[in-house]
Formats: C-alpha cells, structure tokens, sequence
C-alpha cells in the first residue's frame, strides 16, 4: 500500500542509509584522512568549529568528512555530540588581552603600536586560479619544505608585536571613545541553557552571533547596509585580528588556575561614528565581534552587527533578527523539515476550501432566492 | 541513612512519580520503595531534579541540605531565592509567602516546595480536616485529610497562589516515601470546620 | 556527581547527558503547574535535525525508562520513514519496548495527531510542535508576544478570527487551531487537525508539547478545560468527510485522508485502522 508519503519504514531507512554509507566510504579515490583535512581545508574546519560551538579541531575533520562536505550538517553532527557530553566546569574569564596574535590589521590607523602584521591572509593576493598540474604542484612543494628547513630559529618578535595594546585603548587615551564599560560583573547569559529572546543582555546577544551562521551573519549585515531592513552605518575597523587564546579553568583539587588548552579566535573591533541626534557626537562607539578559528568576515559583522543593535535601542526588530534568525541548525532544520508528511495538513487545508466554497454558493443561492 | 547519588534510572523514576503528582494532584502515589528504604524519601526529589544549574535550600536541616549539595551540585541560597525548598515541618507563614512566586512574564520561577506530610491515619483525628481539591488533573471528588497546622499552611499557599500564573508548587512527602502533588493550579476548599480555622480558597 | 560517574557516558548509547535531561525534567514540572504556558529550556541539538521533532524526543528521552513502551507515529502512521527515525532512536538509547497499539504504550510521541483510542490515565502524549506560538500570525514582535501571553490580551486574536469569519464565512483555521487552557493561556495545538481538538479537552491522559527549535514546553494536564477560539453563534467545526469510508476498514469514525483524487479514502490512525479489519 504506497498512500503514505514514504512508506516501508524501517526498510527503507535502513537501505537509504546503507547507500549513502556505501557511496561515502567506498571509492576509487585515496582515503581523505582527517589530517587532511585539518591541513588543507583548515577555513572550513574553524568555521565548523565556530558554528557549532565546540573547539575541537580532530571533531570538526571528522564531521566534515563525514557529512561529505556539507558545513551545515557537520554543524548538526558536532552539537548533537556536544548534547551527549556533560559539562564538567566552567571556564575562568579569559582576558583578551593576553591573546597572541598571528595576524593584526588596525584600517583606522596607517601606524599603530605593535604593528600593522598582515599575517596569514589572501586579502591582496590575486584571485587567479591556479592550474598548475600536480606533479608541478608537489614539486614546488618539496622545494618549499626544502627551503624550510633551512631557515634559522628567527628570535621571538617584541612582545608589543605579540600582545599589542589595542585601539581602543589608545582612543580612550585620546579620550575619544565613549566608556561603556561596566562596572558590575553580571554572569554572562548561557544561550546553551536558557534560550535568548529580546530584550536580552549584550552577553546573549554576542554569544548567539559568535556561534551564529557565517551566510547569516553576512546576510544580516549587508541587508541592513543596502537592503530594506534598514540603515545601518559602516564602521572603521579598529582591530581585526586572528590570535590565540588560553583556556582557564580551576584545577578541581588544587583550586589553582590552570591553562587547559589554547584556542585560536578572530577578533574585531569596529569603530563607529555616532552621528544620531541624542548621541554623543564629539566621540566613537565600539562594536565586539569574536568567533572561534580564523573566519574574519563573521567577526566582522558581528562587530558592526553588536553597536548597530546597541544603537537600535528596540527600536526595530534588529535584536529579534539575530538572537532568532542566524542559527544554522534552527533554520535549515527547519526549512528542511518541510520534506516531511505533510498530509494531514494539506487534508485540512483541502476541507476549508470546500467549506469556503460551500459557504459562499449557499450565500449566492439565499441571496437569488431574496 | 546515607544519602547516595540517584542513578540515570532512579532519577527517571523518581521524576515520574512527582510528573504524575502534578499531573494528577491529590492523588497518593509511591517513590521507589528501593530508594525510600535505603534515604530519606524527603530527600529524593531534590536529589532527583536539582544539579549545579539550579538552586535550593533545607532551612530546618543543614546537614541534610549540605549532603544535598555536595552531591547534586546545587546551590545553596536562602530560601526566598531557592528554586527548590525543603521543610521537615509545615513552613511558618513567613517562610511561605516569601517564597519566589515568579513573575507573569516568568511564572515558572515559582518555587517547588518539598514538604514532610504525615498521612493521617483512620478513623480521623479530631484534629484533622477534610479539604476538597478542583483544578487540572483533579478527578472529581478528590479530598485530603489535613491536620490543623498543614490547614495553616495551605492557608498561606492559597495566598502565594492568588495571583495566577504565579504561584508555588509543593510536593507533599511522607516517610514511607508517598507523595502527593498540589501544583499552583489546585484549589482547595474546606468541606468541614473543625478545631481551628480551614485552608479555604 | 562525581567525576568518574560523568566520565562513563562515553560507553553509553545516551543521546542526552544527565544534566540535560534533569533540566527538560524542571521544564517539564513547571509546563504542568502553568497548563499551556510555554515554557522556555535549554534545547540540546539531537541527531534529528530542528524542525523534525528534536522537541518531542527530548521530551522522551527525559521521561522515558526501560520499563516503559513508547509509539511513535507521523501523520498518525507507526511506519512513515520519520516516526520509525525517531522510535529506533528512542528505543535504541533508552532500552524501552516499543508497541504501535496505544493502549498498551506508556509514552506515545507523535507529530499532527492524536491516537484515536486507547490513551488513558497511564498515558503520556507527547506532541512535536514546529511552531509553538499561537499568536504568530497576528504579531511578529516577539517582545510584545510575550505581553500578551503575560497579560492574557489575546483581543489581536479574536479580531483576527472575526475578520476570518466575515470575509470568508467560516473561520478557516485549519490544523493547530488555537485553544484557550484552563481559561488563561491560548496554545498552538501543533498542527494537529480540528478533528483531535475536541479530545484534549478533559482528557484522562497527561499531553506534552515539545518545541525544540524554539526551545519551548507546554503542557495539558489531565482533565483540563481545552475550549477552542470560537464566537458563540460560530460552533467548531471539525473537518467533515461527507460520509466518507475507509478504502480499508470501512470506517467512518476515525480521521480520513484522501488521494489526489478525493474519492479514495483511508484512516490516519494506521494503527486504529488494523484493528478494525478481521485479522486475516
């Protein structure tokens, strides 16, 4: 009997996922290992990793090779992981200040201290695709290896280079920022425990769009810019950078602070020109964005995203849109979801119109009889 | 009696025995009896629900409720403030009506109420009342036997409930490890007046 | 919790921690107390995408033990490609039996009906739930959603079935007709069709609601008031088959779907349906 929309139940599952298993494992190509993947796919690996909330780079190689390349479920994959792992502690305050950097641009500045380091970016690389042959390309490789080896232990870099003070630390010096820094210390909102739903603390706010869809937070930022949710105001880039962070927790015996490992996270600070009426127009603003791995154009938007909704104060649903609309899961869970049955559904919808009809045919035929 | 932690299938139990006292409040129900010989069946719902995200309080029994604590992870907070609350006696009516009710943006703030409830033996004291329960989940007809103090008390309770959704929901427990639920939901009215005054609603 | 007991779930089969589970439990406890109140958690992602029941199985997986016999249907069909999903997840990481005849499960998860017979006072229903706000089609500001749930002033509602009413003659709600709970809180019935409203009112049966993606947990208790949004010259109208049979039973008391084309007919209730017809 095939009325029902996919029906043999458990058969059929079991034999579509048997097919994809198959087609997944089984090839004429080389065996992907997760190494390969950590190495030459590192982007996706550090977006996976941010979208999911979970740090752990072996985890994200795996779920994206299983999931065949899709970023998405890879995602769904590492959280439904992270649902099944108690949580054993809560991290200390790490200040950001003791990030290393790898890489650090400041665009308001031509010279800042601690230095303009370009890093590890194709910002000004050319966009020509490579169609090298392999051989040619595993050539080049061995000589570059090669040439590496060769190279002398460089002496570490000033510390100001490593740990630079930050922008904003120098526009406070200007006296050209206004302080909203807080004096209290309220527990940051937990989005894993307590959903977030406007008005939410900025705490909420920042975590939802750290771990938020990379398109999303992209989207979100360049419809307001050009689209018709709004006028939202281009920042100057104070610092964009890409560093590393320690990892603290209380050692459980000992009490004493230890560093359990380190993370690599892309930090931007925008800088925003108030030029509202009740704003105050002889200073800046700051948006913060920060996202786990190098993903530059996340902690961008987040950045502009997080003082554009301060700025907002409620006025529009802007808060709404991202605490409720970046989630990769949530939304293409759910727009997916319109796959399943649907029938009982359609049935009803069916009948309303027959009602509908009915109603209006019986109203045609008082009214001629009047 | 040592108070242990509840495993993954001693939780569930347990949670269902108070799901189904809400669910069905008046109605007597049984803990484990395994559970309820080995601790004090005062204990388990707490050691059941709470954990390091939630927080409570055992006024009447610190050692109790620093046992809790250890073995839950539960906060330790005054009562006012505590998610969960427990008392070997009826609490005083202070104690009651400054217990957290939520809000009517958040009613399920209100705090759970874990009560040592004696069950009145038969025939019936002459200290004891017949009360008649009505709301969700009460078939029709259900009444408590209640003693003069836990009159006081449901007293106080119609009180902190008075303003739905907000409210305090309790669960009544005895040493045999039964156990009756009266959510916020459930009325109560007396049936008969005696010694001093009924819980009326 | 000691550590080492924390560390063991890695052996385990579990889809949710300890702590999870104990939170959807508090979530649970609060939707009963407050019927039809939507009550928020901390929705852990599950190996079911959101929008596909994440809500309704952790509701079920924080229930549910190994003595329990858990159905799970789609559509009000045991064996729909999604409901056997979800039961081999259930039963796979939470040792319960499973059964497709609802008198004897213990927990019946479902997505769009209810069983037509068989749940009683031992049940638990626990119904997946896309979309758990009511007043979703008459306001999209979530902040003044929750002052209307906080104030009872669903009067944006009623105008909008009025207007219904007027400009098409009937109120063409069609599935998750909104109900008012306990006289204080109107719900998303999830799309479950007209049909199973009238049973959720004063039902001896405790019913769930679980919304993952939104991260919310209503509840009808048993024997509660369930009243669907309506005028008083308007009455409820339950979706009419015409007399229609089932092609297989024969039946015309159970809830019908049709082919595409609408003269074929067959019972939802899959289960309901087998039991009506001899064994052959």
């Amino acid at each position: 009997m095939g009325y029902v929309s996919a029906r043999g139940g458990l058969d059929a599952i079991r034999a579509a996922e048997k097919l994809v298993r198959t087609k997944r494992l089984v090839s004429d190509s080389n065996w992907l290992e997760e190494e390969q993947i950590l190495d030459k796919l590192r982007l996706l690996v550090d977006r996976v990793m941010g979208e999911a909330g979970l740090w752990e780079p072996q985890l994200a190689s795996k779920a994206i090779r299983q999931s065949e390349g899709d970023a998405t479920e890879a995602v769904h994959l590492l959280r439904a992981y992270r649902s099944t792992l108690p949580r054993l502690a809560y991290s200390e305050a790490t200040d950001v200040n003791s990030a290393q950097v790898m890489r650090r641009i400041v665009p308001a500045f031509q010279r800042v201290p601690g230095n303009q380091l370009l890093g590890r970016s194709v910002d000004y690389t050319a966009r020509f695709l490579e169609r090298t042959a392999d051989a040619d390309a595993r050539e080049e490789a061995e000589k570059l290896r090669g040439a590496e080896r060769e190279i002398v232990e460089e002496k570490s870099p000033p510390s100001e280079e490593i740990s630079p003070r930050r922008l904003i630390d120098l526009l406070r010096d200007m006296d050209m920022l206004i302080d909203r820094r807080r004096t209290d210390d309220p527990e940051p909102f937990d989005i894993t425990r307590t959903p977030a739903r406007p008005p939410a603390p900025r705490s909420a706010l920042l975590s939802s769009m750290s771990r938020a869809d990379t398109g999303a937070l992209v989207n979100q930022w360049y419809r307001n810019i050009l689209g018709p949710d709004g006028y939202l105001h281009e920042v100057t880039l104070g610092e964009v950078r890409h560093a590393t962070l320690p990892l603290n927790v209380r050692h459980p015996v000992t009490g004493d602070v230890v560093t359990v490992t380190h993370i690599r996270v892309s930090e931007v600070e925008a800088i925003e020109d108030l030029e509202g009426i009740d704003e105050d127009r002889t200073r800046f603003d700051v948006g913060y964005g920060l996202c786990f791995g190098h993903n530059e154009r996340k902690a961008i938007a987040m950045a502009n995203l997080d003082i554009a909704c301060h700025r907002d104060a409620g006025n529009t649903q802007l808060e709404q849109s991202l605490l409720l609309t970046t989630d990769a899961l949530d939304s293409a869970g759910f727009l997916e979801h319109l796959k399943l049955p649907h029938y009982v559904t359609f049935r009803s919808m069916i009948e309303r119109k027959l009602a509908v009809r009915k109603m209006r045919s019986n109203e045609a035929r008082t009214n001629d009889g009047a | 009696m040592q108070l242990t932690t509840l495993t993954s299938k001693e939780s569930t139990l347990v949670f269902r025995a108070l799901l189904s006292a809400f669910a069905f409040p008046g109605r007597v129900l049984q803990l484990p009896l395994d559970l309820v010989s080995r601790m004090p069946a005062l204990c388990l719902p707490m050691l059941a629900l709470t954990d390091i995200e939630t927080t409570m309080c055992a006024p009447d029994q610190p050692e109790l409720q620093a046992e809790i604590a250890t073995i839950t992870g539960a906060r330790t907070v005054a009562s006012r403030d505590a998610q969960f609350v427990m008392h070997d006696a009826m609490p005083t009516d202070e104690t009651t009506l400054n217990l957290h009710r939520g809000t009517t943006y958040q009613p399920e703030l209100g705090c759970r109420l874990v009560l040592a409830w004696n069950v009145p033996t038969l025939p019936a004291s002459p200290d004891s009342t017949q009360v008649k329960l009505s709301g969700p989940g009460v078939v029709n007809g259900t009444t408590l036997a209640v003693s003069s103090a836990s009159a006081a008390f449901l007293a106080a309770r119609s009180v902190a409930n008075s303003r739905p959704p907000m409210g305090i929901d309790c669960w009544l427990v005895s040493a045999t490890g039964e156990v009756i639920g009266l959510p916020r939901t459930t009325h109560i009215a007396a049936m008969s007046f005696a010694g001093s005054a009924p819980g009326k609603n | 919790m000691a550590l080492s007991d924390l560390i063991d779930h890695r052996e385990s089969s579990e889809l949710l921690d300890e702590f999870a589970k104990r939170e959807i439990r508090r979530a649970t406890l609060a939707a009963v107390a407050i019927p039809g109140y939507q009550v928020p958690f901390g929705s852990r992602e599950m190996p079911v995408a959101r929008g596909w029941g994440s809500g309704g199985l952790q509701i079920t997986l924080a229930v549910v033990h190994d003595d329990d016999t858990v159905k799970v249907i789609d559509q009000g069909d045991d064996d729909g490609v999604n409901a056997v999903n979800l039961r081999r997840l259930v039963t796979s990481s939470t040792g319960a039996d499973e059964s497709s005849i609802a008198s004897e499960a213990t927990l019946t998860q479902s997505r769009h009906r209810i069983p037509e017979d068989g749940l009683d006072e031992t049940s638990i229903l626990v119904l997946q739930v896309p979309v758990p706000e009511p007043l979703r089609g008459v306001e999209r500001d979530m902040r003044e959603l929750a002052r209307m749930h906080a104030e009872a002033d669903y009067s944006r509602m009623w105008v909008s079935l009025y207007e219904d009413k007027v400009r098409n003659g009937v109120i063409t709600q069609t599935t998750g007709y909104p109900c008012l709970v306990n006289g204080r809180y109107v719900v998303a019935t999830t799309p479950i069709p007209r049909w199973d409203i009238p049973r959720l009112h004063n039902a001896p049966f405790l019913t769930l609601f679980g919304a993952g993606r939104e991260k919310r947990i209503y509840a009808i208790p048993p024997y509660t008031m369930v009243e669907p949004l309506t005028f008083e010259d308007v009455p409820f109208e339950v979706e009419n088959s015409d007399g229609a049979c089932c092609a297989l039973c024969g039946k015309s008391e159970s809830f019908l779907v049709s082919l595409p084309n609408s003269t074929t007919w067959l019972c939802s209730d899959t289960d309901w349906c087998a039991r009506q017809r001899p064994a052959t």
